[in-house]
């Protein structure tokens, strides 16, 4: 697993909070939504929640997440993560 | 005992100690946070190294022990948790004031669980009162409970097996209870995952009866820790004390009474493992 493995598209992803489909459904728990920006007096609002793949590491590659997501914004890529090159240039999304 | 009870304990255990829930400590912890600005907030701070940490363990794992040391340092200072049994969260109910239910942080972030299901934590001390009045400071609000009221909840929520933690929001002032599970909570992935110490140990260990075990596994189910198994030949519950956080719900869960929480103290070689 290398760390450009699993990426999120932000401009695609508008409301992680609101959807949380991926969130719900990873086995591994790899996803975390996190406030984009922190206010001094006021919840950060939903809209503003920013998901980031956080324990990367963790991801088993398995898919779950990109079935799920209404708007095509989870990409996994798995070149390069067999050694001898099993699917090199292969992506899912 | 451990070195926050050494430091905070006031000659007992740090998280019975009711000056770690007064207010003038929340006071100082505001002051502190006015004065850096949000952007500087000591949780979001120890958040940033967390990540770096868990990120150099996969890409650079020999930055790890430096970036784990560092995360664990701020993390001490200002935000951590530590386990806690039934028992002695219901007796922080009797010093702490006011208590209150809300939402849990890592609920969110981690499964998007909406507000309205999501109230499995509780905040202590003078905070909820600003809670309450400016409800956009903290996402869901706060509901109010009595210490009674409170003490039910917690024993429905250990039946349920979420395991019972207090955290310091400065530390040595304990701010609020939370009741996590593997692998939702951050505080226990962190640690079991990347051994990072931002949850610590209780101050107990299970140690099984093997007389009255009758390897029903009712145990093994409900430890968060992976500490339990069934001992297959055996037909009985072993708990592996070195694993052990002492969360006592395997204790509570058990039907027949076989396992009993024993002072980490007691055990030589455990004394200091938090």
């Amino acid at each position: 697993m290398r760390k450009d493995s699993l990426s999120v598209d932000a401009d695609l992803c508008k409301s992680p909070l609101e959807c949380g489909l991926c969130l719900q459904v990873c086995p591994q728990a790899v996803f975390k939504a996190r406030p984009g920006k922190v206010y001094k007096f006021k919840e950060t609002p939903e809209e503003e929640y920013v998901l980031q793949p956080y324990y990367w590491m963790a991801c088993t590659g398995c898919g779950e997440c990109v079935r799920v997501c209404p708007s095509g914004a989870i990409t996994l890529r798995f070149a390069g993560c067999h050694e001898g090159g099993v699917s090199v240039g292969q992506n899912i999304s | 005992m451990c070195n926050w009870c050494v430091k905070h304990g006031d000659g007992g255990k740090w998280y019975l100690n009711t000056q770690n829930y007064a207010q003038k400590m929340y006071r100082l912890r505001q002051k502190e946070v006015k004065r850096k600005g949000a952007e500087a907030n000591p949780q979001i701070m120890a958040e940033e190294l967390l990540k770096e940490a868990i990120e150099a363990r996969a890409v650079n794992p020999e930055n790890f022990p430096m970036l784990k040391e560092r995360a664990e340092q701020l993390s001490h200072a200002v935000h951590f948790g530590q386990v806690v049994t039934l028992q002695e969260v219901q007796a922080i109910m009797e010093i702490a004031y006011p208590i209150a239910r809300m939402t849990c942080a890592c609920r969110r972030q981690v499964r998007a669980l909406k507000d309205s299901d999501n109230f499995f934590c509780m905040g202590l001390g003078v905070g909820m009162f600003k809670w309450e009045r400016w409800p956009e400071t903290y996402r869901g609000g706060v509901e109010f409970l009595g210490p009674k009221e409170a003490k039910e909840w917690l024993a429905e929520v250990n039946k349920k097996g979420a395991v019972h933690t207090f955290w310091t929001f400065g530390t040595p002032y304990i701010g609020g209870i939370c009741n996590c599970e593997y692998p939702v909570c951050l505080g226990i992935r962190n640690r079991l995952d990347y051994d990072i110490k931002v949850l610590v140990k209780g101050h107990y260990v299970a140690v099984v009866d093997y007389s009255k075990c009758t390897g029903c596994g009712t145990c093994v189910e409900r430890c968060q820790f992976g500490a339990v198994r069934l001992e297959v030949s055996l037909d009985r519950a072993n708990v592996n004390m070195l694993k052990c956080f002492g969360c006592g719900l395997c204790e509570t869960g058990c039907p027949n009474g076989a396992i009993s929480m024993v002072e980490r103290e007691k055990m030589p070689f455990l004394a200091n493992e938090w």
